[in-house]
């Protein structure tokens, strides 16, 4: 039986949440945070989730698979990762959204994830770089835990008529709740730093496409605690997503997301010079509506090169969900 | 009971050492990815020492070479390829990891940093003991750049002021050194974490991946200038190419090296590379700098006097296991060891025909580049793990890190 994308759905799949993706924080910094892809659909702020008014609750989970393949420098010069060596991540997320209105949402992300590494290390600015076996360091090392906590909160402020979209106002805190201190590169999951994010999100439904995206900014309300592990952190961010899909049959999406973010590179000192960093992520996926509220969903991620992308990790990500609405 | 020998015998006894480890020394099965042309040779003799061998130097005749692991440090005859003497201190491994070991300039002392005991170990080789010790305070840092014979400069890890010790010997090296404290560091650095430190050309250079900074001040003056170019400086080198003063380091993060005139502050270039430079050094007449780059399994060969990429040097067997070449060393050619010197990181020389020595750490190799064509000559199998490399004239010792053994190569067979 076929089921239907009505708008309810549609928001479900919307993909590439402003904080899932664009989150610099949990992309960069000593480049070992979570994933940071907008491939991952469990954040409670994907743009079209914010629309959402048939339901109580939306529950996400996802899992994800995470391959490093290299990392941009200050030049935006790409170099691949170390030979011999991989550093992978199996992330699960947990998602819970609330409805309590027409307008309002109110969610909660609680990611974990479990890192491989194997010949290689975590480094400054989103680098990879060979472990140093002189230290001792095991060639391979496996270690992870909960990540970063992510709060969110979002107002419907237009109902799109006619030609116009839908807009929404939405804010979020990302609580330094991961590790991201002591020498286990492997179980860093997450940055180290309070961050607040504002942003507007839009939405358009035109027959069997729907079109979301949004922009936001993000900063850091503190600095690193003194054992964490990295003196660098993601200092105030631009974000920016956008994302199409589009129903060539019934119950089946096709989606294609870009999400990036540009910002600055902060020192727990007082840096001579900013370093800026920056990068998008593209994100194809295809959806399958099995359910009325229900509906699963397989999006691949990786970083397109060249581009005018700095100081950042790149990866790819094979990523598979379940939604609910309830 | 043990004869000492006069030089003119050691030199006896080192010929015919090499005689016999050239009549062993091993032809290594062809490595079918290592280019036609390159030598492919193996170690001629393991020797066992103490656990985790990791610094070694030649000094006084003998090999010193410390074991952090186990906390002792094994002195090797070069005439007889076997540990004569093993050094061991009050507390053992609890309280001692002597991690590197450097020569003096004279070639008669080796000084041996611990990082658990934080000190130095002033080691004589011609008796094989500890002539004296020179206390720290904190972590030294990965090596010692000598600033003429009897002074030396020393970055401490992980402090932001006094990171830097001046450490001179001006009555010899059995005699109490004095140290003196310097501040080498942009300021209001909170964290700096040093292993690595350059000197030449009247200036002193400390880089901090902490900071993504490199601090340098003109020896002797306390103004600390800072250069800000790239993720992570680490190996560093100054050269005095033609009366100038190059600062070149490579950023472990951004995968560049920076090549600086000190002289008129002016950026040179800043090098793409491969993966990861990790060491450093400067051949002789300061043209060209070659930089390990471990994760890419490569030397890159950068010319000073251009500020440009010469070439990259594949290393390493070619085996399925990459090379991951973490340290180099400029040496001189077996043909010029009337001169013979050593250089790693930050040293000055005199001109003369050389050779890089590049250890794999990633698979059990060592790689020797022909400083003239900067061609790779050959490549010998040795143990596993990390390495370092001390040079007779004739022969050179690698450690093995991981075997806890020191590989013997026949330089004579390397031409």
């Amino acid at each position: 039986m076929a089921v239907p994308f009505k708008h309810l759905a549609l928001a479900t799949v919307a993909i590439g949440s402003l904080s899932a993706f664009a989150d610099p924080a949990l992309a960069c910094n000593c480049g070992c945070a979570l994933p940071g892809s907008s491939a991952d659909m469990t954040s409670v702020s994907g743009a079209s989730t914010l629309f959402s008014s048939e339901a109580n609750f939306l529950y996400q989970t996802s899992l994800s698979f995470r391959d490093v393949t290299g990392s941009f420098n200050e030049s935006g010069t790409w170099t691949p990762k170390p030979q011999g060596s991989s550093l992978n991540t199996l992330q699960a997320n947990l998602g819970v959204t609330y409805y309590p209105g027409n307008e309002w949402t109110f969610g909660l992300m609680v990611p974990m994830a479990a890192n491989i590494l194997n010949g290689a290390q975590w480094a400054a600015q989103g680098a990879v770089v060979p472990i140093d076996t002189m230290e001792g360091q095991s060639e391979q090392q496996f270690g992870g835990g909960f990540g970063d906590i992510t709060l969110q909160t979002s107002y419907i402020a237009y109902r799109g008529e006619d030609i116009w979209p839908s807009l929404a106002l939405w804010g979020g805190l990302l609580m330094p709740t991961g590790n991201a201190a002591g020498e286990a590169a492997a179980t860093f999951t997450g940055s180290g730093t309070f961050s607040g994010q504002i942003g507007l999100s839009a939405l358009k439904l035109l027959g069997p496409v729907e079109l979301s995206g949004g922009i936001g900014y993000q900063r850091p309300f503190s600095e690193p605690a003194a054992d964490v592990s990295t003196a660098f952190y993601v200092g105030q961010s631009l974000l920016g997503q956008f994302q199409a899909n589009w129903e060539f049959a019934p119950s089946w999406r096709a989606g294609l997301g870009a999400s990036s973010f540009y910002g600055e590179m902060a020192a727990r000192d007082t840096s001579p010079t900013a370093s800026k960093l920056g990068k998008i992520k593209l994100t194809p996926s295809i959806e399958w509506r099995f359910l009325e509220g229900q509906g699963v969903r397989l999006a691949y991620g990786a970083d397109p090169s060249p581009g005018p992308w700095v100081n950042s990790m790149t990866d790819q990500n094979l990523i598979f969900s379940y939604y609910r609405f309830m | 009971m043990r004869h000492r020998l006069a030089p003119r015998g050691l030199a006896a006894l080192a010929l015919s050492s090499t005689l016999l480890l050239g009549a062993c020394f091993l032809q290594a099965p062809n490595q079918s990815g290592v280019s036609d042309g390159i030598a492919q040779l193996s170690h001629a003799r393991t020797i066992a020492v103490g656990e985790g061998p990791h610094g070694i130097t030649y000094a006084g005749g003998m090999i010193v070479n410390s074991n952090p692991k186990s906390g002792d440090i094994s002195i090797i005859d070069p005439a007889t390829d076997a540990v004569a003497k093993t050094l061991t201190f009050d507390g053992g491994k609890e309280s001692n990891s002597p991690t590197q070991a450097q020569a003096t300039k004279d070639g008669k002392y080796a000084v041996t940093m611990d990082s658990k005991a934080n000190l130095l170990r002033v080691i004589k080789g011609e008796t094989q003991a500890v002539v004296g010790t020179v206390a720290l305070g904190k972590k030294p840092g990965s090596k010692i750049v000598w600033a003429n014979e009897t002074t030396a400069y020393l970055a401490l890890g992980e402090v932001a002021t006094n990171n830097v010790l001046k450490i001179s010997w001006a009555d010899g090296f059995e005699s109490p050194a004095t140290v003196e404290q310097l501040t080498v560091a942009r300021d209001g650095a909170s964290t700096f974490v040093a292993g690595f430190m350059a000197v030449g050309g009247g200036y002193l250079a400390v880089p901090n991946a902490n900071d993504n900074a490199v601090s340098y001040v003109k020896i002797g003056e306390s103004t600390v200038s800072t250069l800000q170019e790239g993720n992570a400086p680490g190996p560093i080198g100054i050269s005095t190419l033609n009366g100038s003063a190059l600062l070149v380091y490579g950023n472990k993060s951004s995968n560049t090296v920076v090549v600086y005139d000190l002289n008129a502050k002016q950026l040179l270039g800043k090098l793409t590379v491969g993966s990861t430079p990790t060491d450093l050094a400067i051949r002789s007449d300061g043209r060209y700098a070659y930089v390990t780059c471990a994760g890419a399994g490569e030397i890159a060969i950068v010319d000073l006097g251009t500020a440009t990429l010469h070439s990259k040097v594949t290393v390493g067997r070619a085996t399925s296991t990459p090379s991951k070449p973490v340290h180099l060393y400029m040496v001189d050619k077996p043909a010029a060891a009337a001169g013979f010197r050593v250089a790693h990181e930050g040293h000055e020389h005199e001109a003369g025909p050389q050779q890089v020595w590049v250890g794999g750490d990633g698979d059990g190799s060592v790689t020797v580049i022909d400083a003239e064509t900067q061609q790779a000559i050959a490549v010998i199998a040795v143990g596993n793990g990390h390495h370092k490399m001390a040079f007779t004239p004739t022969k050179a010792y690698v450690s093995n890190i991981t075997d806890n053994t020191v590989s013997v190569i026949d330089r004579s067979v390397i031409k």
